[in-house]
Protein backbone atom coordinates (compact mmCIF):
# COMPACT_ATOMS: atom_id res chain seq x y z
CA UNK A 1 0.00 0.00 0.00
CA UNK A 2 1.42 3.15 -1.07
CA UNK A 3 1.99 6.13 1.62
CA UNK A 4 -0.93 8.34 -0.35
CA UNK A 5 -3.09 5.37 -0.04
CA UNK A 6 -2.69 5.33 3.42
CA UNK A 7 -3.22 8.62 4.15
CA UNK A 8 -6.63 8.64 2.50
CA UNK A 9 -7.38 5.81 4.31
CA UNK A 10 -6.10 7.40 7.66
CA UNK A 11 -8.34 10.75 6.88
CA UNK A 12 -11.45 8.23 5.46
CA UNK A 13 -11.16 6.45 8.88
CA UNK A 14 -11.36 9.74 10.89
CA UNK A 15 -14.38 11.19 8.94
CA UNK A 16 -16.14 7.59 9.50
CA UNK A 17 -15.43 8.47 13.36
CA UNK A 18 -16.10 12.22 13.46
CA UNK A 19 -19.57 10.92 11.88
CA UNK A 20 -20.17 8.24 13.92
CA UNK A 21 -19.61 10.47 17.09
CA UNK A 22 -22.30 13.10 15.42
CA UNK A 23 -24.68 10.25 14.58
CA UNK A 24 -24.41 8.60 18.09
CA UNK A 25 -24.05 11.51 20.34
CA UNK A 26 -26.08 14.18 19.09
CA UNK A 27 -26.12 17.76 20.41
CA UNK A 28 -28.96 19.41 22.22
CA UNK A 29 -29.98 21.27 18.91
CA UNK A 30 -30.03 18.64 16.86
CA UNK A 31 -32.34 16.49 19.08
CA UNK A 32 -34.47 19.34 20.01
CA UNK A 33 -34.83 19.53 15.83
CA UNK A 34 -35.52 15.91 15.72
CA UNK A 35 -38.14 16.23 18.20
CA UNK A 36 -39.85 18.91 16.81
CA UNK A 37 -40.02 16.86 13.30
CA UNK A 38 -41.16 14.26 15.27
CA UNK A 39 -43.98 16.40 16.52
CA UNK A 40 -44.65 17.69 13.35
CA UNK A 41 -45.03 14.05 11.71
CA UNK A 42 -47.70 12.96 14.61
CA UNK A 43 -50.02 16.03 13.97
CA UNK A 44 -50.01 15.06 10.49
CA UNK A 45 -53.76 13.28 9.65
CA UNK A 46 -52.65 11.21 7.19
CA UNK A 47 -56.30 10.18 6.15
CA UNK A 48 -59.55 11.19 6.48
CA UNK A 49 -62.10 9.74 8.73
CA UNK A 50 -59.09 8.39 11.06
CA UNK A 51 -60.64 6.04 13.90
CA UNK A 52 -61.02 7.54 17.27
CA UNK A 53 -58.36 5.00 19.03
CA UNK A 54 -55.77 6.09 16.34
CA UNK A 55 -56.58 9.36 16.99
CA UNK A 56 -56.21 8.62 20.67
CA UNK A 57 -53.03 6.90 20.51
CA UNK A 58 -51.49 9.57 18.32
CA UNK A 59 -52.55 12.50 20.33
CA UNK A 60 -50.56 10.26 23.10
CA UNK A 61 -47.37 9.90 21.00
CA UNK A 62 -47.59 14.05 20.57
CA UNK A 63 -48.07 14.13 24.58
CA UNK A 64 -44.72 12.04 24.76
CA UNK A 65 -43.15 15.32 23.94
CA UNK A 66 -44.62 17.89 25.60
CA UNK A 67 -44.03 18.63 29.34
CA UNK A 68 -46.96 18.25 31.98
CA UNK A 69 -47.44 22.03 32.59
CA UNK A 70 -47.25 22.83 28.43
CA UNK A 71 -48.76 26.11 27.59
CA UNK A 72 -50.47 26.81 24.18
CA UNK A 73 -50.97 30.39 23.51
CA UNK A 74 -52.59 32.27 20.42
CA UNK A 75 -50.62 35.72 20.87
CA UNK A 76 -52.92 38.45 20.84
CA UNK A 77 -55.89 36.69 22.36
CA UNK A 78 -56.46 34.69 25.51
CA UNK A 79 -56.71 31.78 24.53
CA UNK A 80 -54.71 29.45 26.66
CA UNK A 81 -54.58 25.73 26.66
CA UNK A 82 -52.71 24.55 29.76
CA UNK A 83 -51.58 20.90 30.44
CA UNK A 84 -50.45 17.92 28.90
CA UNK A 85 -53.48 16.16 29.14
CA UNK A 86 -55.74 19.11 28.38
CA UNK A 87 -53.91 19.01 24.83
CA UNK A 88 -53.97 15.33 24.42
CA UNK A 89 -57.64 14.99 25.58
CA UNK A 90 -58.19 17.89 22.80
CA UNK A 91 -56.30 16.52 20.40
CA UNK A 92 -58.14 13.09 20.97
CA UNK A 93 -61.68 13.95 21.29
CA UNK A 94 -62.23 17.46 19.45
CA UNK A 95 -63.79 17.78 16.26
CA UNK A 96 -62.22 15.80 13.68
CA UNK A 97 -60.10 16.96 10.83
CA UNK A 98 -62.35 16.52 7.74
CA UNK A 99 -59.71 15.60 5.21
CA UNK A 100 -55.68 14.91 5.96
CA UNK A 101 -53.97 17.45 7.38
CA UNK A 102 -49.80 17.84 6.68
CA UNK A 103 -47.58 19.56 9.53
CA UNK A 104 -44.58 20.70 9.00
CA UNK A 105 -42.25 22.71 10.55
CA UNK A 106 -39.57 24.96 8.65
CA UNK A 107 -37.10 27.99 9.38
CA UNK A 108 -36.30 26.40 12.49
CA UNK A 109 -33.75 28.84 14.58
CA UNK A 110 -32.89 26.77 17.92
CA UNK A 111 -31.20 28.77 20.44
CA UNK A 112 -29.99 26.38 23.86
CA UNK A 113 -29.71 28.19 27.06
CA UNK A 114 -26.12 28.19 28.35
CA UNK A 115 -26.87 25.73 31.15
CA UNK A 116 -28.63 23.36 28.37
CA UNK A 117 -31.70 22.82 30.48
CA UNK A 118 -33.73 25.50 28.11
CA UNK A 119 -34.14 26.41 24.91
CA UNK A 120 -36.08 28.99 22.91
CA UNK A 121 -36.92 27.55 19.24
CA UNK A 122 -38.60 30.03 16.50
CA UNK A 123 -40.29 28.22 13.58
CA UNK A 124 -42.88 28.35 10.84
CA UNK A 125 -45.54 25.45 11.08
CA UNK A 126 -47.12 24.97 7.94
CA UNK A 127 -50.31 23.37 7.64
CA UNK A 128 -51.50 21.82 4.51
CA UNK A 129 -55.17 20.71 4.46
CA UNK A 130 -56.81 18.84 1.49
CA UNK A 131 -60.82 18.22 2.97
CA UNK A 132 -62.10 16.49 0.02
CA UNK A 133 -59.38 14.31 -2.74
CA UNK A 134 -60.65 16.44 -5.47
CA UNK A 135 -60.01 19.70 -4.05
CA UNK A 136 -57.01 21.63 -3.72
CA UNK A 137 -55.02 21.45 -0.76
CA UNK A 138 -55.03 25.26 1.01
CA UNK A 139 -51.90 26.19 2.98
CA UNK A 140 -51.06 28.13 5.96
CA UNK A 141 -47.93 29.14 7.63
CA UNK A 142 -47.96 29.96 10.95
CA UNK A 143 -44.79 31.92 12.52
CA UNK A 144 -44.34 30.04 16.04
CA UNK A 145 -42.30 30.86 19.36
CA UNK A 146 -41.71 27.44 21.43
CA UNK A 147 -39.76 27.11 24.59
CA UNK A 148 -38.50 23.77 25.38
CA UNK A 149 -36.99 22.42 28.90
CA UNK A 150 -34.99 19.44 29.58
CA UNK A 151 -35.94 17.36 32.49
CA UNK A 152 -33.93 13.86 33.15
CA UNK A 153 -31.75 14.30 29.36
CA UNK A 154 -34.77 14.38 27.56
CA UNK A 155 -36.45 17.57 25.68
CA UNK A 156 -39.90 18.62 26.00
CA UNK A 157 -41.78 21.27 24.50
CA UNK A 158 -42.85 23.85 27.47
CA UNK A 159 -45.13 26.39 25.86
CA UNK A 160 -45.94 27.32 21.99
CA UNK A 161 -47.04 30.53 21.41
CA UNK A 162 -48.89 31.12 17.50
CA UNK A 163 -47.96 34.74 16.85
CA UNK A 164 -50.86 36.76 15.26
CA UNK A 165 -50.16 38.78 12.49
CA UNK A 166 -50.29 42.83 12.59
CA UNK A 167 -52.13 43.31 10.30
CA UNK A 168 -55.20 40.85 10.89
CA UNK A 169 -56.30 38.36 8.61
CA UNK A 170 -54.03 37.90 5.52
CA UNK A 171 -55.29 37.68 1.82
CA UNK A 172 -56.25 34.27 2.66
CA UNK A 173 -57.12 31.43 0.04
CA UNK A 174 -55.30 33.80 -3.01
CA UNK A 175 -54.15 31.51 -5.83
CA UNK A 176 -50.40 31.43 -4.52
CA UNK A 177 -49.10 32.45 -8.20
CA UNK A 178 -45.92 30.54 -7.63
CA UNK A 179 -48.07 27.00 -7.16
CA UNK A 180 -50.85 27.39 -8.68
CA UNK A 181 -51.90 23.58 -6.99
CA UNK A 182 -51.57 25.01 -3.49
CA UNK A 183 -53.77 27.87 -2.02
CA UNK A 184 -50.86 29.20 0.21
CA UNK A 185 -51.02 31.77 2.96
CA UNK A 186 -48.28 33.15 4.59
CA UNK A 187 -48.82 35.03 7.88
CA UNK A 188 -46.03 37.44 8.43
CA UNK A 189 -44.92 38.44 11.94
CA UNK A 190 -43.23 41.24 13.12
CA UNK A 191 -40.49 39.65 15.74
CA UNK A 192 -41.16 42.00 18.07
CA UNK A 193 -44.51 40.66 18.71
CA UNK A 194 -43.36 37.54 20.07
CA UNK A 195 -43.74 36.98 23.00
CA UNK A 196 -41.39 34.34 24.99
CA UNK B 1 -59.75 29.58 17.01
CA UNK B 2 -57.21 29.16 14.30
CA UNK B 3 -54.57 29.81 15.75
CA UNK B 4 -54.89 26.37 17.55
CA UNK B 5 -54.65 24.97 14.26
CA UNK B 6 -51.18 25.37 13.32
CA UNK B 7 -50.17 23.88 17.17
CA UNK B 8 -52.22 20.75 17.22
CA UNK B 9 -52.42 20.13 13.43
CA UNK B 10 -55.73 20.43 12.19
CA UNK B 11 -56.51 17.50 14.21
CA UNK B 12 -58.65 20.13 16.71
CA UNK B 13 -59.80 22.48 13.63
CA UNK B 14 -61.78 24.35 16.57
CA UNK B 15 -59.71 24.14 19.39
CA UNK B 16 -60.04 26.04 22.62
CA UNK B 17 -63.58 24.35 22.91
CA UNK B 18 -63.48 20.50 24.41
CA UNK B 19 -65.63 18.43 23.10
CA UNK B 20 -69.14 17.89 24.67
CA UNK B 21 -68.73 15.21 26.99
CA UNK B 22 -69.98 12.22 26.32
CA UNK B 23 -72.43 10.35 28.36
CA UNK B 24 -71.79 6.52 28.71
CA UNK B 25 -73.94 4.75 26.26
CA UNK B 26 -73.30 1.29 27.66
CA UNK B 27 -72.91 1.12 31.55
CA UNK B 28 -73.01 -2.45 31.57
CA UNK B 29 -68.79 -3.11 31.88
CA UNK B 30 -68.83 -5.17 34.84
CA UNK B 31 -72.42 -3.75 35.48
CA UNK B 32 -71.82 -0.46 37.53
CA UNK B 33 -68.77 1.02 35.46
CA UNK B 34 -68.84 3.68 32.81
CA UNK B 35 -68.39 2.26 29.66
CA UNK B 36 -68.26 4.20 26.06
CA UNK B 37 -68.01 3.37 22.62
CA UNK B 38 -64.58 5.25 21.57
CA UNK B 39 -65.98 8.47 19.60
CA UNK B 40 -67.48 9.04 23.26
CA UNK B 41 -64.79 8.92 25.13
CA UNK B 42 -64.46 12.04 27.28
CA UNK B 43 -61.76 13.96 27.31
CA UNK B 44 -59.88 13.42 30.69
CA UNK B 45 -60.16 9.78 29.72
CA UNK B 46 -58.19 9.97 26.44
CA UNK B 47 -54.73 10.73 27.58
CA UNK B 48 -54.96 7.05 29.01
CA UNK B 49 -57.05 5.28 26.02
CA UNK B 50 -54.56 7.01 23.67
CA UNK B 51 -51.53 5.34 26.12
CA UNK B 52 -53.69 1.60 26.06
CA UNK B 53 -54.22 1.98 22.55
CA UNK B 54 -50.73 2.90 21.45
CA UNK B 55 -49.63 -0.52 23.80
CA UNK B 56 -52.44 -2.49 21.97
CA UNK B 57 -50.31 -1.31 18.48
CA UNK B 58 -47.37 -2.25 19.70
CA UNK B 59 -48.52 -5.61 20.76
CA UNK B 60 -50.75 -5.96 17.48
CA UNK B 61 -47.95 -5.28 15.22
CA UNK B 62 -45.20 -7.59 17.43
CA UNK B 63 -47.64 -10.52 17.21
CA UNK B 64 -48.69 -10.22 13.79
CA UNK B 65 -45.48 -9.76 12.65
CA UNK B 66 -43.93 -12.89 14.07
CA UNK B 67 -47.01 -15.48 13.49
CA UNK B 68 -46.59 -14.34 9.49
CA UNK B 69 -42.81 -14.93 9.64
CA UNK B 70 -43.13 -18.03 10.99
CA UNK B 71 -46.40 -19.02 9.30
CA UNK B 72 -44.58 -18.57 6.01
CA UNK B 73 -41.13 -20.24 6.80
CA UNK B 74 -42.55 -23.10 9.04
CA UNK B 75 -45.98 -23.13 9.28
CA UNK B 76 -48.74 -23.40 11.34
CA UNK B 77 -47.06 -25.47 13.89
CA UNK B 78 -44.60 -23.14 14.43
CA UNK B 79 -47.04 -20.77 14.65
CA UNK B 80 -48.96 -22.31 17.53
CA UNK B 81 -45.58 -22.10 19.32
CA UNK B 82 -45.39 -18.28 18.52
CA UNK B 83 -48.76 -17.99 19.72
CA UNK B 84 -48.10 -20.46 22.91
CA UNK B 85 -44.98 -19.10 24.03
CA UNK B 86 -43.72 -15.82 22.20
CA UNK B 87 -47.30 -14.06 22.63
CA UNK B 88 -46.78 -14.21 26.65
CA UNK B 89 -43.31 -12.71 26.49
CA UNK B 90 -44.05 -10.26 23.69
CA UNK B 91 -47.13 -9.14 25.63
CA UNK B 92 -44.88 -8.85 29.14
CA UNK B 93 -42.68 -7.03 26.74
CA UNK B 94 -44.89 -4.22 25.64
CA UNK B 95 -46.46 -4.24 29.36
CA UNK B 96 -43.18 -3.30 31.22
CA UNK B 97 -41.53 -0.90 28.90
CA UNK B 98 -45.04 0.92 28.27
CA UNK B 99 -46.28 0.51 32.28
CA UNK B 100 -49.68 -0.98 31.00
CA UNK B 101 -51.14 -4.35 31.65
CA UNK B 102 -51.79 -5.32 28.10
CA UNK B 103 -53.45 -9.37 26.86
CA UNK B 104 -55.87 -10.99 24.60
CA UNK B 105 -59.10 -13.39 25.49
CA UNK B 106 -62.14 -14.40 23.90
CA UNK B 107 -65.23 -16.34 23.87
CA UNK B 108 -63.92 -19.18 22.82
CA UNK B 109 -60.62 -19.53 24.10
CA UNK B 110 -57.37 -21.69 23.30
CA UNK B 111 -55.37 -20.75 26.27
CA UNK B 112 -57.35 -20.61 29.42
CA UNK B 113 -54.91 -18.48 30.79
CA UNK B 114 -56.59 -15.70 28.68
CA UNK B 115 -59.99 -15.63 30.56
CA UNK B 116 -61.17 -12.26 30.14
CA UNK B 117 -61.14 -9.84 32.88
CA UNK B 118 -64.22 -9.12 35.11
CA UNK B 119 -64.88 -5.79 33.59
CA UNK B 120 -64.31 -6.90 30.45
CA UNK B 121 -66.82 -9.98 30.28
CA UNK B 122 -69.74 -8.97 29.78
CA UNK B 123 -68.59 -7.12 25.80
CA UNK B 124 -67.01 -10.45 25.42
CA UNK B 125 -69.50 -12.79 26.18
CA UNK B 126 -71.90 -10.22 24.74
CA UNK B 127 -70.41 -9.95 21.20
CA UNK B 128 -69.94 -14.16 21.13
CA UNK B 129 -70.44 -15.08 17.58
CA UNK B 130 -70.79 -12.26 15.88
CA UNK B 131 -69.10 -10.69 12.55
CA UNK B 132 -65.92 -8.73 13.57
CA UNK B 133 -67.44 -5.85 11.39
CA UNK B 134 -70.27 -5.85 13.64
CA UNK B 135 -68.70 -4.90 16.90
CA UNK B 136 -67.14 -1.79 17.88
CA UNK B 137 -64.21 -1.15 20.62
CA UNK B 138 -65.38 -0.31 23.93
CA UNK B 139 -63.32 1.83 26.49
CA UNK B 140 -64.52 1.22 30.30
CA UNK B 141 -63.86 3.70 33.16
CA UNK B 142 -62.13 1.71 36.06
CA UNK B 143 -61.73 4.56 38.57
CA UNK B 144 -57.99 4.94 38.26
CA UNK B 145 -57.64 2.97 35.21
CA UNK B 146 -59.16 2.88 31.84
CA UNK B 147 -59.97 -0.30 29.75
CA UNK B 148 -59.97 -0.59 26.50
CA UNK B 149 -61.31 -3.75 24.48
CA UNK B 150 -60.31 -3.96 20.67
CA UNK B 151 -61.76 -6.52 18.78
CA UNK B 152 -59.81 -9.02 16.69
CA UNK B 153 -61.31 -10.43 13.45
CA UNK B 154 -60.64 -13.98 11.82
CA UNK B 155 -57.80 -13.01 9.28
CA UNK B 156 -57.02 -15.28 6.29
CA UNK B 157 -53.67 -15.72 8.07
CA UNK B 158 -55.40 -16.82 11.31
CA UNK B 159 -57.87 -19.74 9.30
CA UNK B 160 -55.13 -21.96 9.05
CA UNK B 161 -55.16 -22.83 13.17
CA UNK B 162 -58.20 -21.42 14.24
CA UNK B 163 -60.30 -22.35 10.78
CA UNK B 164 -62.45 -25.44 10.14
CA UNK B 165 -61.70 -28.56 11.91
CA UNK B 166 -61.46 -30.85 9.26
CA UNK B 167 -58.81 -28.37 7.64
CA UNK B 168 -56.94 -27.74 10.93
CA UNK B 169 -56.83 -30.92 13.09
CA UNK B 170 -55.17 -33.07 10.46
CA UNK B 171 -52.27 -30.21 10.32
CA UNK B 172 -51.63 -29.16 13.59
CA UNK B 173 -54.18 -31.33 15.73
CA UNK B 174 -52.18 -33.24 18.12
CA UNK B 175 -49.79 -30.44 18.45
CA UNK B 176 -52.83 -28.38 19.74
CA UNK B 177 -54.09 -31.32 21.96
CA UNK B 178 -50.64 -31.29 23.95
CA UNK B 179 -50.52 -27.38 23.95
CA UNK B 180 -53.90 -26.90 24.67
CA UNK B 181 -56.16 -29.35 25.50
CA UNK B 182 -59.07 -27.08 26.82
CA UNK B 183 -59.11 -25.64 22.77
CA UNK B 184 -62.09 -24.05 22.25
CA UNK B 185 -60.89 -21.75 19.32
CA UNK B 186 -61.51 -23.93 16.27
CA UNK B 187 -64.30 -23.36 13.63
CA UNK B 188 -63.84 -19.45 12.92
CA UNK B 189 -64.31 -18.41 9.25
CA UNK B 190 -62.81 -15.31 7.88
CA UNK B 191 -64.59 -11.93 9.19
CA UNK B 192 -66.03 -14.10 12.57
CA UNK B 193 -65.05 -12.45 15.90
CA UNK B 194 -62.31 -13.79 16.84
CA UNK B 195 -61.52 -12.23 20.27
CA UNK B 196 -60.51 -8.75 21.85
CA UNK B 197 -57.15 -7.49 22.97
CA UNK B 198 -57.31 -5.57 26.22
CA UNK B 199 -55.70 -3.39 27.86
CA UNK B 200 -55.39 -1.38 31.13
CA UNK B 201 -53.77 1.89 31.70
CA UNK B 202 -53.47 3.86 34.97
CA UNK B 203 -55.30 7.32 34.53
CA UNK B 204 -52.02 8.98 36.32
Amino acid sequence: MTRAAKGAGAVLAAAAVVWLAWWLFPGDERRIRTLLHELARELTVATGGEEPLARAARAARVGQHLSPGVRIEGAGTAQVLAGRDAVVGLLATGPPAAGVVTVELRELDIEVAADGLSATVRAVARVSRRDRPDAPPVAEDWPLELALEKTDGEWFVARVVAVETAAGPPASNQLDRSNREVMHVRRQAPRHETRG
Amino acid sequence: MRLMLALIAGAVMAAGATAPRARPSDPRGDRQRPAYAPGEVPAELAPAVGRAEQALQTLQTALAGRLREELSRNGPAAAVKVCREEARAITARVAKEQGIDIGRTSHRLRNPGNAARPWAEPFVLEAAGRKAAEVTARVVDLGDRVGVLRPIGTAEMCTRCHGQEEAVRPAIGAILDAAYPEDHAIGFAVGDLRGWMWAEAPKR
